[in-house]
């Protein structure tokens, strides 16, 4: 699955102008969350990303969360991240 | 023909039944435009449902362009942020380590987030188009069994009506004939069809990218990938446009006309900053000022330029290149 994934990075979205609002993009979005949760549980957090990247949201800075929960993103969720402006670790 | 509707069965068949309310929504849609047609003198059979195909095409265009037209707007968003943008890279200016490059990044983000000004279009809207014409497909493949009774009735279309679309024939083809199941005549007229459709396709990617990228923001490799881009896509249609019913082909011609002409707007009236578009509306923009200008008999746009120098001129033979100090106009009357 990730290498599919990375297929797409290399042949598909190479030759397009950078197309995703969030950061980091759905793609790596996917692949952090499949190599950290598993194909499952990483799978449906990118899922979720996909159809969060629509033309009206305003984007921005999206982490994989640090615990899974399918509801990070909202503030009352324990699993809730502020944005960071720096990296978590080194890719 | 097979004996049962292909796409009903495995895991397709799943697929499609979980898009049946969309399927259905075509179908009214095109069910209800042929009646209007029939309705202002057209005939039954023929023309008015190649029509409604087209109508079809038009709708769903219609329901993605507010996403598209905001999207534009929001670009031209990103140039009131410029010069907070130009702080940041000012800030990672000359480092190259992927540590300050992703900081950089996640900086850039914040301040589009927080301006609700983002240049991305996001890749839903790509997405979704994919089913959507998944569906199109499905409903113009699946109408000659409806008509012959072996799949149950979908949306408008009962076996009366499917039995009227199936017996529709354009340009000597019948609207469910594929390539391999019409005659030569018919071949000719697909192929004429399927060529069609590939050109405008190519011609619309070759377009955008001659004139709406920044020669600035391209590198060697982007730009072979788009060049590869620009023959794969032509050259998979040839393909799936044989295998495809004529109707199919119909929807499908429609549709990449109406993506040039919109490709065309945009390049018109937002074009990429720094892009050969984007000179040409600058020269157009200041050429139609000019034009205003003339009209209300006010100066032109370098008439005003040149008197202001003048006067600029004028002003330092006169007083010498010290400036005036401001005064306030109601000075002498206060005292």
């Amino acid at each position: 699955m990730v290498r599919a994934i990375r297929w797409y990075q290399r042949t598909i979205s190479a030759g397009r102008p950078p197309v995703c609002r969030y950061y980091p993009s759905c793609s790596r979005y996917a692949i952090e969350a499949i190599e950290r949760f598993g194909a499952l549980r990483g799978g449906m957090l990118a899922m979720l990303r996909i159809l969060r990247c629509r033309p009206w949201s305003d984007g921005g800075i999206d982490d994989v969360p640090a615990r899974f929960s399918l509801l990070y993103r909202f503030s009352w969720s324990r699993a809730h991240e502020e944005p960071r402006l720096t990296p978590t670790r080194e890719n | 023909m097979q004996e049962n509707f292909f796409l009903d069965s495995g895991v397709w068949g799943w697929l499609y039944k979980l898009l049946t309310p969309v399927e259905w929504l075509m179908t009214q849609v095109m069910y209800w435009f042929h009646k209007l047609l029939t309705l202002i003198g057209m005939p039954t059979v023929g023309l008015s449902w190649v029509l409604s195909i087209i109508f079809l095409v038009i709708v769903v265009q219609a329901c993605v362009f507010p996403l598209f037209y905001k999207q534009m707007k929001s670009m031209r968003g990103m140039q009131a942020i410029q010069p907070q943008m130009m702080k940041i890279q000012n800030k990672y200016k000359g480092k190259n380590d992927p540590a300050s490059k992703e900081a950089m990044q996640r900086e850039m983000m914040k301040l589009y987030q927080d301006n609700h000004a983002n240049p991305a279009g996001s890749c839903l809207p790509m997405l979704i188009q994919g089913p959507v014409f998944m569906c199109m497909f499905y409903v113009l493949s699946a109408i000659p069994y409806i008509a012959n009774g072996k799949r149950a009735p979908l949306g408008a279309f009962d076996v009366a009506t499917a039995q009227e679309f199936s017996q529709t024939r354009y340009f000597g083809v019948g609207v469910a004939d594929t390539f391999n199941t019409s005659d030569t005549g018919g071949k000719i007229v697909i192929g004429i069809f399927v060529a069609a459709m590939c050109a405008c396709l190519w011609y619309t990617q070759w377009h955008t990218m001659k004139r709406n990228t920044a020669p600035a923001a391209m590198n060697k490799q982007s730009e072979r990938m788009q060049k590869m881009m620009l023959w794969i896509f032509p050259i998979m249609y040839i393909f799936s446009g044989i295998a495809m019913p004529f109707a199919v082909l119909v929807y499908w011609l429609a549709n990449n006309l109406c993506n040039l002409a919109r490709s065309f707007w945009q390049l018109h009236e937002f074009p990429t900053p720094g892009s050969p578009a984007a000179l040409d509306k600058e020269k157009r923009d200041h050429d139609n000022e000019n034009r205003r200008r003339e009209k209300e008999g006010r100066p032109s746009l370098e008439d005003e330029a040149l008197i202001k120098a003048r006067e600029e001129a004028e002003r330092r033979e006169t007083q010498g290149f010290q400036r005036a100090q401001p005064q306030r106009k109601n000075r002498k009357k206060k005292k």
